[in-house]
């Protein structure tokens, strides 16, 4: 849209924008509408927060009208999809890391380079980081959260069930699952997501790195019919069929059941904190979030968490200007790039924030070395870099939960989602 | 409207003008029925034959490839059958619980007007509040259902009702039937209120049994409306989605995984309009047999 708004070039045209140069020197930026979309201020570990740094965006520009559209985490890519379609407005959006490739290709981003400036980027983020929404040359987002999804344990329930010791290796964390079950049968020893096909992929992956297995390579080739991929998704499968995984929660279900001292472990990003905060009374429920490494298979293996990253980005659409003095940028600025708003994002929510200044402030406390510590090894999701990812993704979620849940054997599963990653991705080729 | 003047003779030019009056009438209504109904459809149609997806630019023309695709596919067959098994049993128990209620609240018994305000509440609430009511209901950690059967001693351990793939599918036909019987109790009833008293008391003075009142008196009176109702019930729950969807996203392992759902994910999760569409005209053929049926019936009457 915006490269059409640029082909009318008409005298007029050259009048109008000459005209309307003049008057952005002459007065202070013309008001404008300003659309936010993301999810988080729609979850109850950052509503509070977020909705204050909204009201405080709009009290500095109240020229500028901001509209904060929130959609459930679940419902978000579709939304922004669909809106695209539509030439919906959206200036700034909050993107998991999965969903930058398709909308890269759709040349639905600006580079942020151009609109905020390469230098004002670099001088805030660390390369490394900052890295983390480049593709193709251009800095199409800058990362308003990162860490990984690594384990998370309850100290509570730990220390109660006896267990000493956080498990290092795979055989040491089913004998802690199992010591959890002796000491409490209501309490839950792994909250491994058994519904919805999303997260089901999302800590199926963890847990089939763990034992060697890899679904697709780089080039898209699918590796997933091994030996390794058999022996994870068994280990998941004996799990359920031994009662250490309950049956038909999701992570979200999970989150307010390991709140309330009734799940030993799970997976989960940094968010974890600002969720049992939220459910379990304060910052005094800190101290029961341990995080910890993956367990691996063979003690001295790497442990693998998985890349995780929340974005900010900005659409070139439905009247999103790119200019760098716009309410766009502006707002972009002020919700993910300002130092204080980062501070009080981690402050209250526990958002590990991307920003030297703030990380080089709050970055020694312990919860964030953990989640940087498990950054470090992590991996991006082997299927975040194709443009047909959401269907990739279903594949594997639903192969597992099959097998998880009885509906089809090892064996099946694996050879069944080989079978439908490669016609998936040979049909997107 | 001046052809239509008193003291004009009756001819054919009058006769055409009131076709045409009559066909202005309806213009608002057919603008409104091809812009919102008939282009969507077509244009989903259309792309049925194609090879499109919500992130390339343009659609590929493929012929038969959807459809061929979809035939070969064992997972979307059984959604099909899915399909059925929710429709026959949801339909036939919201049929057999709102004709058995309508025939209760008919007896005029005290309070029988307060019970039938409150048997319209399943009706009133929105679907998706009746979803995650049963999803609570039926939760296997907090569910009210297994805090019962395991206080009564029936469990020993909780049941993830909504995480078996038969269990699940029963949940969301209990579910549907729970939030449509209100509706079918009051065609059924409204029926049932025009059946003569005196029928059924010169029945019972000849002898005759409940069964026999009801299967010679009153089947036979309400036959026509539940006709009516078996073909309303059956389409709209071949439409069936927000109830499923909240409950269990059709899951656990696509167990109830109809077409209405088949055809959201296809398209926004997998981003295949083609074969979303495709989807969407198979499905639009399933429903059209028992939309035939209905419009039949009504014409004949």
């Amino acid at each position: 849209m915006g490269n059409q708004r640029n082909r009318r070039t008409g005298p007029m045209a050259v009048l109008r924008h000459l005209l309307f140069g003049v008057a952005l020197v002459a007065a202070p930026a013309l008001a404008e509408d300003v659309v936010f979309i993301g999810w988080s201020q729609t979850e109850v570990g950052l509503k509070p927060t977020l909705e204050k740094i909204f009201a405080g965006f709009q009290a500095t520009h109240p020229r500028d009208k901001l509209e904060v559209i929130g959609f459930p985490f679940g419902q978000m890519e579709q939304n922004l999809v669909l809106r695209r379609r539509n030439d919906q407005r959206m200036d700034v959006a909050q993107l998991q890391e999965r969903w930058l490739p398709p909308f890269v290709a759709m040349n639905a981003l600006y580079d942020l380079n151009q609109v905020i400036g390469a230098d004002v980027l670099a001088a805030r983020y660390d390369p490394d980081l900052l890295k983390l929404g480049q593709i193709n040359g251009k800095q199409v987002a800058v990362p308003f959260t990162a860490g990984a999804i690594t384990m998370v344990g309850n100290r509570k329930v730990l220390d109660a069930a006896g267990i000493k010791q956080p498990p290092r290796t795979l055989e040491e964390f089913t004998a802690a699952l199992r010591k959890v079950k002796a000491w409490n049968k209501d309490v839950i020893p792994f909250g491994f997501s058994t519904k919805g096909i999303s997260l089901i992929q999302v800590e199926s992956t963890i847990v089939f790195w763990a034992f060697g297995a890899r679904f697709i390579d780089e080039q898209g080739k699918v590796l997933v019919d091994s030996p390794q991929a058999r022996d994870a998704l068994k280990y998941l499968v004996d799990l359920v069929k031994e009662g250490l995984i309950a049956k038909g929660n999701d992570r979200f279900d999970t989150r307010k059941i390991f709140a309330n001292d009734q799940v030993a472990f799970f997976f989960d990003p940094p968010v974890v904190r600002g969720f049992v905060r939220a459910q379990a009374g304060g910052p005094a429920a800190d101290a029961k979030v341990m995080i910890l490494p993956v367990p691996t298979l063979k003690a001295g293996d790497t442990p693998r968490g998985l890349l995780w990253a929340h974005f900010l980005v900005m659409f070139n659409q439905g009247g999103a200007t790119g200019a760098r003095d716009g309410a766009g940028a502006q707002l972009l600025t002020a919700v993910g790039m300002d130092a204080a708003t980062q501070s009080v994002l981690w402050r209250e929510t526990g958002q590990i924030p991307t920003l030297k200044t703030t990380l080089a402030e709050v970055g020694k406390d312990p919860y964030i070395q953990d989640f940087l510590a498990a950054a470090k090894t992590a991996r991006w999701d082997e299927t975040t870099f194709f443009a047909n990812g959401a269907e990739l993704r279903q594949i594997i979620g639903e192969e597992v939960e099959a097998a998880m849940l009885g509906g089809k054997s090892v064996d099946d599963a694996i050879r069944t989602m080989a079978r439908r990653l490669d016609t998936a991705l040979k049909a997107a080729r | 409207m001046a052809a239509l003047a008193i003291g004009q003779p009756r001819g054919a030019a009058y006769l055409g003008a009131q076709q045409r009056f009559g066909f202005l009438l309806t213009v608002p209504a057919l603008v409104a029925y091809g812009v919102l109904i008939l282009y969507p459809f077509l244009n989903s149609a259309r792309l049925a034959f194609y090879r499109s997806t919500l992130m390339a630019p343009e659609p590929v023309f493929r012929g038969l490839e959807n459809f061929e695709q979809l035939f070969g596919d064992p997972d979307f067959l059984l959604s099909w059958l899915r399909t059925l098994v929710f429709v026959g049993a949801t339909t036939a128990l919201t049929v057999a619980l709102g004709l058995g209620w309508a025939i209760v609240l008919n007896q005029g018994f005290r309070g029988a007007r307060v019970l039938r305000s409150l048997s319209l509440l399943p009706w009133v609430m929105p679907s998706a509040v009746t979803a995650l009511l049963w999803a609570w209901l039926l939760h296997g950690q907090y569910g009210i259902l297994n805090a019962a059967l395991l206080t009564l001693g029936v469990l020993d351990q909780p049941i993830a009702w909504l995480a078996t793939g038969a269990w699940a599918m029963a949940a969301v036909v209990l579910a549907k039937t729970w939030l449509s019987t209100a509706l079918v109790m009051t065609f059924f009833l409204a029926s049932l209120q025009t059946l003569s008293s005196e029928q059924v008391e010169a029945a019972r003075l000849d002898g005759a049994a409940d069964r026999h009142v009801i299967r010679y008196i009153v089947l036979p009176h309400v036959r026509n409306t539940l006709l009516v109702v078996l073909v309303l019930q059956a389409m709209g729950n071949l439409q069936q989605i927000d109830v499923i969807y909240a409950m269990t996203g059709g899951g656990p392992v696509r167990a109830t995984s109809v077409l209405s759902i088949e055809v959201y994910k296809t398209a926004f999760q997998n981003w295949n309009l083609g074969r979303a569409s495709a989807i969407g005209v198979l499905w639009f053929l399933t429903i059209a047999i028992p939309a035939g049926i209905y419009l039949r019936t009504l014409f004949r009457e």
